[in-house]
């Protein structure tokens, strides 16, 4: 290699611009990796550092083939493979450090370079943040800036002037940036498969439920949707979230039933106005779409189910964005297999359950009161809402209704659900979530996980399907606010949160809620920007239904013009000013032109007043004074800023 | 435009300038501008080349120059047989002293007029031309200086007569200025022909000003003002002859710093202490016409070679 023969000492500043870049580069995912990998990382990045800035050579090849079998063998052990993202986003890292360590020439060092963007790319498949794009930018200028440096042939640029011309360089690029990011060509649905462990990490309500499902999704801060309201914002008691329905239990798990068997359109018979509002759901892995209860419009790419679900065609993998309108009032008509299946038990019932049951039932005079009295049942019975409740073993309903008393919405929902289908009343498990705070500065609502719910819906004849939240007889200041989920012990009661229009917010609150707002604008306008919104740009562009290859057309065309404006702002880059004295120079030589005296590109302020002021012997005294003012003051030795003035009014006199 | 030449002649401020003008423009008629650009080429220092046919006053020129500047003055006709020793002297045993005896050629005068300097071979060529870039000569190991002030005034015939040896572009470089003379105009050529006889005119004159009065001279020359904008009008020049298609390679920054002596020089004859654009269009075409060569090589005009960057606007 030539880089062998020819030494290649890079200056000092270099390396550590270098060592610096690499850092930046790594930290991300560096955070991601295990202790030691970090560590191993840094050793191998300081040790070729500390060989570098001692102008040594890079370490010998079977050094550099044992490291790469370590790391090789590490991440096999620890990933158990070299694909997928994780796995190889490690990989590359790991890589990178190794590419480091033989670094001997410029071949080398543009090859670390391209491995740093690649591997800031690669950070795009963990987090598309807004501070991950800042975070991203910010490496890009000083990947740039390190290159640009790298690349003077003298070596001897400084960095902040490399960093200086790779801003610059950068912000060339913008206006490409964004006619790339606008006018790309947008294909509904993913362009490519991520790696299947891409989605490893996302939450949300899943397609069964089970004592405790939703008390773990209850301790996560995370955002589950965020909702925008045409008009007014729902009041809190209005603000159910409906999600996955259940209709089947086996006692201890509740799972959707049999699949519906209506015709593929399902027509809701809604009686009211109903609300409109837009939901920017984050991916959660299932196929629901949550909506308020219940929806009844039907979303593109989504189905609307009979038990009001409304689910998307494919599991929600990336963030998801659609309108939907929901009803508070509907006709009163089911199919009666539906209701039927609203009235299974499961064969192992408890007695105790039963005749509970059965007490009610025959007491009451009516469905509604039968209803009262089971919620009565647990407002007086010594209940208590907890996020932590004790673990339920053989027969849950039975043993949380008669033994612990201590349970989570999905229990007392559960339990209730399961005390009216003995009774005789067919009746059903919903989950969503319940409440969703506003923010102030966006106007929308935020529900998060931590609100999930869940709650029942008893079938009252010639009403239709009643929604009943057996909670609020338990905990009634669950429905109007947020529950906090810190860890608890054992049993203990849930505390509330007050709404954040009752609380006297702190700083750092008070930043949260602008940081959602500007989370919530990234979504919609950067992560969110579809084809949807692209249509909706072009159609304000004045390109309405334009196909991919025309959206490809626009682009190119696109591209085209702003790279030739660029050239031309380059090509034709105003030269500085000329100085004052000039500006006045060239004014003399457009009167003079009116006078038909034009001065020749090369006649010299001498030579041209001699001709002027024989051309025009009535002004022959004012030109020589004027091009002696102008002599002295561009060609003289102390050029007098008074002298300035006297040109100015010279030239002005003149006609 | 039938000139692109702005030549401003203005009378120096100096009565020493102008007597030494007036003094050579009694023998040398009809040819100011030539005198002009003699004289500064001097005043700067520089070592002038006077490309023309025979008989049209080159060695009249030099010496008036002479006479009128009062420096010891010789003449070295070039030969093709001439050797670097009949120009820098020769060591003699002399008997007498009972050791050499250094016998210095003559080159130890303060004005030399080589006469048609592309006759002799390229070793002596060489060896006139290394004498006039250092000053100083070396003979035998001994390094000698030459007299101060110390000029060279070479006449060259065209390069088409038979028998040249043409001075390659490296040691035309050291010249700073090369000029025509032309036939003289007709009123001036009969009042020569009329007129009394030019050797005794020349023989009669009388030094206008002695060696330290020269060299304040000089000095003065050397100290007028260059403003920014002029400078810049400098660069332009020398970036246009580089990125110009009409020329085979640009001006070296030498060329630029000689277009800067010899415009300063020139100013200084007109009276200013400061240079002007004119000032360096006029000595342009002395300056930088042996040091330009077209792209079409054969175009040998070097009128026409220049026009382009005569015509460059001022900045």
């Amino acid at each position: 290699m030539s880089a062998a023969t020819v030494p290649w000492h890079p200056r000092r500043a270099l390396w550590l611009g270098l060592a610096l870049m690499l850092l930046l580069t790594a930290a991300p995912h560096l955070l991601r990796l295990p202790l030691a990998a970090t560590l191993a990382w840094l050793l191998v990045v300081g040790w070729r550092l500390n060989l570098g800035l001692r102008q040594r050579p890079a370490p010998g090849g079977w050094t550099r083939l044992l490291l790469l079998l370590l790391a090789t063998t590490a991440m096999v052990v620890q990933f158990g493979t070299l694909l997928g993202r994780e796995a190889g986003a490690a990989l590359l890292v790991l890589l990178l450090a190794l590419k480091f360590l033989e670094l001997r020439g410029p071949r080398d060092l543009n090859l670390l370079i391209f491995l740093s963007y690649f591997l800031l790319v690669v950070q795009l498949l963990f987090s598309q943040s807004v501070p991950t794009a800042l975070y991203l930018l910010a490496t890009t200028l000083v990947i740039t800036s390190v290159w640009v440096a790298f690349s003077d042939p003298a070596g001897s640029r400084p960095l902040p002037a490399s960093a200086r011309l790779a801003g610059s360089m950068l912000l060339q690029a913008l206006p490409l940036m964004l006619i790339l990011f606008l006018l790309f060509p947008r294909i509904p649905g993913p362009l490519w498969n991520l790696p299947r462990d891409a989605h490893s990490g996302v939450t949300g309500l899943s397609n069964e439920m089970e004592p405790g499902r939703i008390s773990a999704l209850a301790q996560s801060e995370a955002v589950a949707f965020r909702v925008e309201f045409a008009g007014e914002i729902p009041p809190p008691a209005l603000r159910y979230w409906r999600g996955p329905v259940f209709e089947h239990t086996d006692g201890r798990r509740w799972t959707p039933g049999e699949p519906s068997r209506e015709p593929e359109g399902f027509v809701p018979l809604p009686l009211d106005d109903g609300l409109v509002h837009q939901v920017t759901l984050e991916p959660h892995g299932e196929r629901s779409l949550l909506a308020l209860d219940r929806p009844a419009s039907g979303v593109p790419g989504a189905r609307l189910q009979a038990d009001y679900q409304l689910l998307a065609a494919r599991p929600v993998r990336e963030r998801l964005r659609y309108q939907v309108t929901s009803h508070q009032v509907f006709a009163a008509e089911e199919d009666p297999a539906r209701l039927a299946r609203s009235r299974q038990l499961p064969p192992g019932t408890s007695a105790r359950v039963r005749d509970l049951a059965d007490g009610w039932r025959q007491q009451a005079t009516s469905p509604r009161q039968l209803v009262g009295q089971a919620l009565r049942h647990f407002h007086e019975q010594p209940f208590v809402y907890t996020l932590n409740p004790p673990r339920l073993e053989r027969d849950p309903v039975d043993e949380f209704l008669f033994e612990t008393r201590r349970g989570f919405c999905e229990h007392y929902a559960a339990a209730f659900t399961t005390l009216m289908r003995a009774a005789g009343l067919p009746a059903r498990v919903v989950t969503g979530y319940l409440g969703g705070e506003r923010n102030p500065v966006g106007d929308y609502l935020v529900v998060r996980q931590s609100d999930a719910h869940a709650w029942a819906e008893v079938w009252l004849e010639g009403e239709g399907w009643w929604r009943v939240d057996p909670t609020a007889a338990v905990a009634p200041q669950r429905i109007e606010r947020g529950i906090d989920p810190r860890p608890m012990r054992e049993g203990e009661a849930v505390d509330f949160r007050l709404p954040a229009s009752e609380r006297v917010l702190s700083g750092l609150e008070r930043l949260r809620i602008y940081q959602d707002a500007l989370n919530n604008r990234w979504n919609q306008w950067v992560l969110g920007y579809g084809p949807e919104r692209q249509r909706q740009l072009l159609a304000g562009l004045g390109f309405p239904d334009l196909s991919w290859q025309g959206i490809a057309r626009l682009l190119a065309v696109a591209l085209v013009l702003v790279l030739a404006l660029l050239a031309l702002l380059i090509l034709y880059r105003p030269g500085p000013r000329p100085e004052p004295a000039r500006q006045l120079w060239d004014r003399f030589c457009r009167k003079l032109a009116r006078h038909g005296i034009r001065r020749h590109g090369p006649e010299g302020p001498e030579e041209f007043a001699r001709r002027a002021a024989a051309l025009l012997p009535r002004q022959a005294e004012n030109i020589r004074a004027i091009s002696r003012d102008y002599i002295a003051l561009r060609y003289g030795r102390h050029p007098d800023a008074a002298l300035l003035k006297r040109l100015e009014r010279g030239i002005r006199g003149l006609p | 435009m039938a000139n692109i030449v702005f030549y401003v002649i203005m009378d120096p401020m100096d009565k020493t300038l102008q007597a030494i003008l007036d003094s050579v423009g009694s023998i040398i008629l009809g040819k100011e501008v030539q005198i002009r650009l003699a004289v500064a080429c001097l005043l700067a220092r520089g070592h002038l080349l006077i490309e023309d046919l025979p008989g049209v006053g080159k060695t009249t020129l030099a010496h008036v120059l002479a006479r009128t500047l009062g420096l010891d003055y010789q003449r070295i006709q070039f030969t093709s047989d001439l050797l670097p020793a009949d120009i820098l002297g020769v060591s003699i045993y002399d008997r007498a002293a009972g050791g050499f005896q250094f016998h210095p050629g003559p080159v130890f005068s303060q004005l030399i007029l080589a006469d048609e300097i592309n006759r002799a071979t390229p070793k002596t060529q060489s060896a006139l031309l290394e004498a006039m870039e250092e000053g100083q000569i070396t003979v035998e190991g001994e390094t000698r200086k030459l007299p101060e002030p110390f000029f060279v005034i070479a006449t060259q015939n065209p390069t088409f007569q038979i028998g040249t040896f043409p001075l390659p572009e490296s040691q035309l470089d050291r010249f700073l200025m090369r000029i025509e003379l032309g036939y003289p105009g007709a009123a001036a050529e009969r009042e020569m022909l009329a007129g009394a006889d030019r050797r005794a005119l020349t023989a009669a004159l009388l030094p206008v000003v002695d060696t330290a009065g020269l060299r304040a001279l000089q000095e003065q020359a050397a100290a007028v003002h260059a403003s920014p904008a002029l400078i810049d009008y400098v660069q332009s020049l020398l970036e246009f002859s580089r990125e110009s298609t009409h020329y085979a390679t640009g001006l070296s920054p030498r060329a630029g710093l000689a277009l800067l002596r010899g415009a300063r020089a020139w100013a200084l004859l007109a009276g200013r202490d400061y240079l002007l654009p004119e000032d360096v269009q006029a000595v342009l075409p002395g300056v930088v016409g042996h040091r330009l060569q077209g792209r079409d090589r054969e175009d040998g005009d070097p009128a026409r070679v220049l026009r382009p960057l005569l015509e460059l606007a001022i900045p």
